[in-house]
């Protein structure tokens, strides 16, 4: 469904993406995993088209695509620190739907009304909680009904009831035949989500399997306990940890 | 549109903006109360106007854009042109502060009978207000480090009302046995500042106090041109950072 082919990004010298190529099917739910500084959002922003990379190119469906082509298509869940301070959440939503001249009725609500969010709507952006922000921004990533769903720490800072109904969320879509991409550092709560794990180290695609295999390989059950195990006998993944 | 109209509205808003407006009416109206004589009143309004008006533009403008970086990123997900998230941003920018200076500077003018002179510092404040967020904007499109990018618009702010009028007495002191009317009106041109505070000088008609600067200006900004061309100068001042930043955004990684 989507491809990434040889992507590179350097900031000056630093080389903060090299040559990753991999490929995406629909029904999957990856886990962007690796240590901070390993370029994991950098690979997110790539193919949302927020960094251009220095080389290498997205295909979508087989065809080579500009990532402003994709926007359509994609729901982005970011890491937001700041709003617009006196927007309200309405003014926000509205601002969101008039840029894809739809209304409220024709989107994905579900979130928005188990969030509750129409209780707090006129509250100002500048005056919510971390958790709350989270909310909106999980919201907005939903509305419009993507194909690709790309989360960067979807969960940190929700309550643990918001929680829970952001990754039934997130399950029920994967099953939907779409693609859904999540960076996250607490693996735990990737068991339940993901199918495969992409693991970079320093720019590098360290591996790029699927979540039984890597159980298998280590005989664990849990996704946390078989990473743990997998870095007893690999050197490089043990020492990206120490690192930082 | 839609976009540069919610993100016009969080900006008007702002504390600041809200603070600015209310503080220049404040400011202004005392000052025409007390000074009674439209020249010294002008004299002393044209010290707002030449030297406030372009510190809160460039702070303003450039903190603006950084505090939404993250929001900028957001929206640039959303199936819209760079271009168009440019120029909303861009855009409520410029209203709003031109909106403040408006209804804080030009409201009290208006309601004190004040035409001709006070008429013109007022469109030239609206004109430097747009030059100096333009440099704002650049700045924080350019620099991305907020911290390196409000000391970069800081010293730009100090350069052009302080340093680069100091450097220009001194070259004209050194060589005052030379002609010195070319480059004495180029660098004029070449600040906004100066280039306001001259066509200013010009429309008050006292220019023969400023003695030898004063004839050379007054032969070349006093003709009927003058005002025309200034403003020309202007437009290009704020023209230039504006498509340099636009063409910095359009390429940005964010």
């Amino acid at each position: 469904m989507l491809r990434v082919e040889n992507i590179t990004k350097k900031f000056g010298r630093f080389k903060a993406l090299e040559e990753i190529s991999a490929n995406f099917d629909a029904g999957d739910s990856i886990a962007l995993l690796g240590p901070n500084g390993s370029g994991k959002t950098t690979l997110i922003k790539s193919i949302l088209g927020l960094v251009v990379p220095s080389k290498g190119a997205v295909y979508y469906q087989g065809k080579k695509v500009q990532p402003d082509q994709l926007r359509n298509i994609t729901g982005y869940m970011p890491q937001i620190g700041r709003y617009p301070e006196n927007m309200s959440i309405k003014g926000l939503l509205e601002m969101m739907l008039s840029i894809r001249g739809t209304q409220m009725a024709d989107c994905d609500v579900e979130l928005y009304e188990q969030f509750r969010i129409h209780d707090i709507e006129k509250k100002k952006l500048g005056a919510l909680s971390g958790g709350t922000k989270q909310k909106v921004g999980a919201v907005l990533a939903f509305l419009f009904h993507p194909e690709i769903l790309i989360l960067d720490e979807p969960t940190a800072g929700l309550d643990p009831y918001s929680s829970s109904l952001l990754k039934e969320k997130i399950n029920c879509f994967r099953h939907e035949e779409k693609l859904v991409i999540i960076t996250s550092h607490i693996i735990s709560e990737l068991d339940e989500l993901v199918s495969k794990v992409m693991y970079l180290i320093e720019g590098q695609l360290h591996f790029y399997k699927p979540v039984e295999s890597i159980k298998e390989q280590s005989s664990q059950t849990a996704l946390e306990k078989a990473l743990a195990s997998l870095m007893l006998t690999d050197n490089e993944l043990r020492l990206s940890y120490a690192n930082t | 549109m839609q976009i540069l109209k919610h993100i016009s509205f969080d900006v008007l808003k702002s504390r600041m903006v809200i603070f600015y407006a209310v503080f220049l009416f404040l400011l202004t109206t005392s000052i025409l109360w007390f000074s009674g004589q439209e020249a010294k009143a002008i004299i002393t309004l044209q010290n707002i106007s030449l030297i406030a008006a372009p510190l809160i533009a460039v702070v303003f403008s450039s903190s603006y854009i950084y505090n939404s970086r993250d929001f900028i990123a957001l929206l640039l997900t959303q199936p819209i042109g760079r271009n168009t998230v440019f120029w909303s941003f861009y855009g409520a920018i410029a209203i709003s502060l031109s909106l403040a200076i408006t209804l804080g500077f030009g409201l009290p003018l208006l309601l004190f009978n004040f035409t001709g002179t006070a008429f013109t510092l007022f469109y030239l404040t609206l004109i430097l207000n747009l030059v100096f967020v333009a440099l704002g904007v650049w700045v924080a499109v350019v620099v991305t480090d907020k911290a390196k990018g409000l000391g970069a618009v800081l010293l730009i702010w100090l350069f052009l009302t302080l340093v680069y009028d100091g450097i220009g007495l001194l070259i004209l002191s050194w060589f005052q046995d030379y002609p010195l009317m070319t480059p004495v009106i180029i660098m004029t041109s070449l600040n906004p500042i100066d280039l306001s505070r001259v066509s200013l000088l010009m429309d008050m008609d006292i220019s023969a106090l400023m003695g030898f600067t004063g004839a050379v200006y007054k032969k070349f900004f006093g003709s009927g041109m003058g005002p025309v061309l200034a403003i020309a100068l202007l437009g290009i001042w704020a023209l230039i950072p504006t498509l340099l930043s636009r063409k910095r955004f359009y390429y940005k990684d964010f």
